[in-house]
């Protein structure tokens, strides 16, 4: 069974003066141990897609199904303290913690101890390639390659099933891009996570195992 | 009669203004109680005309304590040392010799007038009590009481001060609550602004999963834990519990008012502003 599925999902804003269709009925299944990529132009919805699968938004028509259960009847902070994490492009990170303190902050809200988070926040940033001189830095004092993998190792720390990234590269150079890359597909592979990437790079998607493509909030490969 | 005792009064009597003296020494003629005396220019004159040969005049007196006629006249000669221009007949002595005088004939030291200076002047309604007893009111018409005395208290430099002060006093009374209402308010924009520059890293604790209600605790306990702490402190201190809690209550409902935005709107809402 998909982990996580979209059915008939529609999504709009309601401003003042218009009402925003940002997701149109969109239907989709989304399985674990696979990196989907979503392509878009700019104002295409993926940011709305990301935020209707993390529980941040609730659809206006349609569901969004976590393991069955829809995300309009459970507890959507749950959902995301135990089972979906988010990483977006850039501020990803709390600047009065240190990094490792930014890992186990979702640990100990899952009332985890303090020890056991530290040790678990330990192992994450050391399987995202950072060494311990990281783990007492500020997020000021890293770079922002390093910034995105400490925010990789909170989603890994938490054991989540599904992982949500928004243009996670978007401020990196090329070499940090395929660091991150190659890290988000190790997750999906090797520890059979679902990892679902919004991006307008080309290269990243073509390395993706899916590739969903919207089109002013249509999907337009729903076979993908 | 006139006895000097200060010899602050010397510009009194200064040749400048008048007073052709001829000082003993310096300061001397005050603490003297030898009988010396200085006076009017044009009695000095006299003197010196009918007594040629001296070289200080000698002025013979007949006293007489108008208090104690029993006791009878006493003659002294007081020599001359000096004179002071001028309309006033007085003639001044030192007032080591005037008080050796009267208490050697009359056993008592009376006089026309006292003058003395208050030390601390916070006594002074003290000091006008205790000498009100002594002094009898001063009769304008003349009546017929021979001896009144009239006590002076020269108090404008006193009252000056004091009012002075008293206005202060009510100024600041109007002016503490001011500062107080600024304070608070200061605190409560300070709290506002702390929280809404967090705005971020809260609906970042919301994506990570932490509910509205757990939000809004580590809001208030982000702000309530070093505020309270510094209240007790300047409780321990300053020993004002009412104003602190004023203080500590409009700080926590500044920061309550920029919570209500991260607490109640959609977290990806506030993200997308901030990009
Ligand atoms: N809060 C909002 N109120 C009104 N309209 C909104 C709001 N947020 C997004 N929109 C609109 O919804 C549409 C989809 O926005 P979305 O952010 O999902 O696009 P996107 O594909 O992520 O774009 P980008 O690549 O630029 O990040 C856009 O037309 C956008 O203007
Ligand atoms: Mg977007």
């Amino acid at each position: 069974m998909a982990i996580l599925t979209a059915e008939q999902v529609s999504f709009s804003y309601q401003g003042k003066h218009e009402t925003v269709h940002a997701v149109k009925e969109l239907s989709y299944a989304f399985d674990c141990g696979e990196l989907y990529a979503v392509v878009g132009k700019s104002g295409s919805g993926k940011t709305t897609l990301l935020s209707l699968l993390a529980g941040l938004e609730l659809p206006t028509q349609g569901q969004v199904l976590f393991q069955g259960e829809s995300t309009a009847q459970m507890d959507c902070d749950k959902y995301r303290r135990n089972h979906a994490a988010v990483i977006y492009q850039s501020y990803n990170l709390f600047p009065q913690l240190t990094a490792e303190e930014n890992v186990m902050y979702p640990l100990l809200l899952q009332k985890m101890g303090k020890q056991d988070a530290s040790q678990r926040a330990r192992e994450a940033i050391s399987r995202v390639g950072l060494d311990s001189a990281h783990l007492r830095r500020y997020p000021s004092h890293l770079s922002g390659g390093e910034q995105q993998r400490v925010a990789i190792a909170r989603a890994l720390a938490i054991r989540c099933e599904v992982i949500l990234a928004d243009e996670p590269t978007g401020n990196l150079d090329e070499e940090n891009t395929e660091k991150i890359t190659d890290i988000l597909l190790g997750i999906a592979h090797e520890q059979d996570r679902c990892v679902i990437l919004v991006t307008h790079d080309l290269s990243i998607a073509a390395r993706a195992d899916r590739v969903l493509e919207l089109r002013d909030g249509r999907l337009q490969n729903p076979e993908a | 009669m006139t006895a000097l005792t200060n010899p602050e009064l010397a510009p009194a009597l200064d040749e400048a203004l008048g007073a052709r003296v001829r000082w003993l020494d310096q300061g001397a003629f005050y603490q003297s109680d030898r009988p010396l005396c200085l006076v009017p220019e044009q009695l000095y004159q006299e003197l010196a005309m009918l007594q040629p040969f001296q070289q200080q005049p000698v002025l013979s007196l007949t006293l007489e304590d108008p208090m104690r006629p029993d006791e009878g006249p006493v003659e002294v000669e007081l020599t001359v040392v000096g004179a002071h221009s001028g309309d006033s007949a007085d003639i001044y002595l030192p007032w080591g010799y005037a008080q050796q005088l009267m208490e050697e004939h009359f056993h008592a030291v009376s006089c026309d007038s006292i003058r003395f200076y208050v030390r601390d002047n916070r006594k002074i309604e003290e000091l006008y009590e205790r000498v009100k007893g002594w002094f009898q009111p001063v009769d304008i018409q003349g009546g017929d009481t021979l001896y009144s005395y009239a006590l002076t208290i020269y108090d404008e430099q006193y009252r000056g001060t004091v009012s002075a002060l008293q206005q202060n006093i009510r100024r600041s009374q109007y002016t503490i609550p001011v500062l107080l209402v600024l304070v608070v308010l200061a605190g409560a924009l300070v709290s506002f602004l702390a929280v809404r520059s967090a705005r971020r890293s809260y609906a970042l604790m919301r994506v990570q999963g932490l509910g509205r209600r757990g939000l809004l605790a580590t809001v208030m306990a982000e702000l309530a834990i070093p505020a309270a702490g510094g209240c007790v402190l300047s409780a321990a201190v300053w020993r004002q519990i009412w104003p602190l809690v004023l203080f500590l209550g409009c700080y926590l409902l500044g920061g309550l008012a920029a919570a209500i935005r991260p607490v109640l709107e959609r977290p990806a809402a506030i993200l997308r502003q901030q990009e």
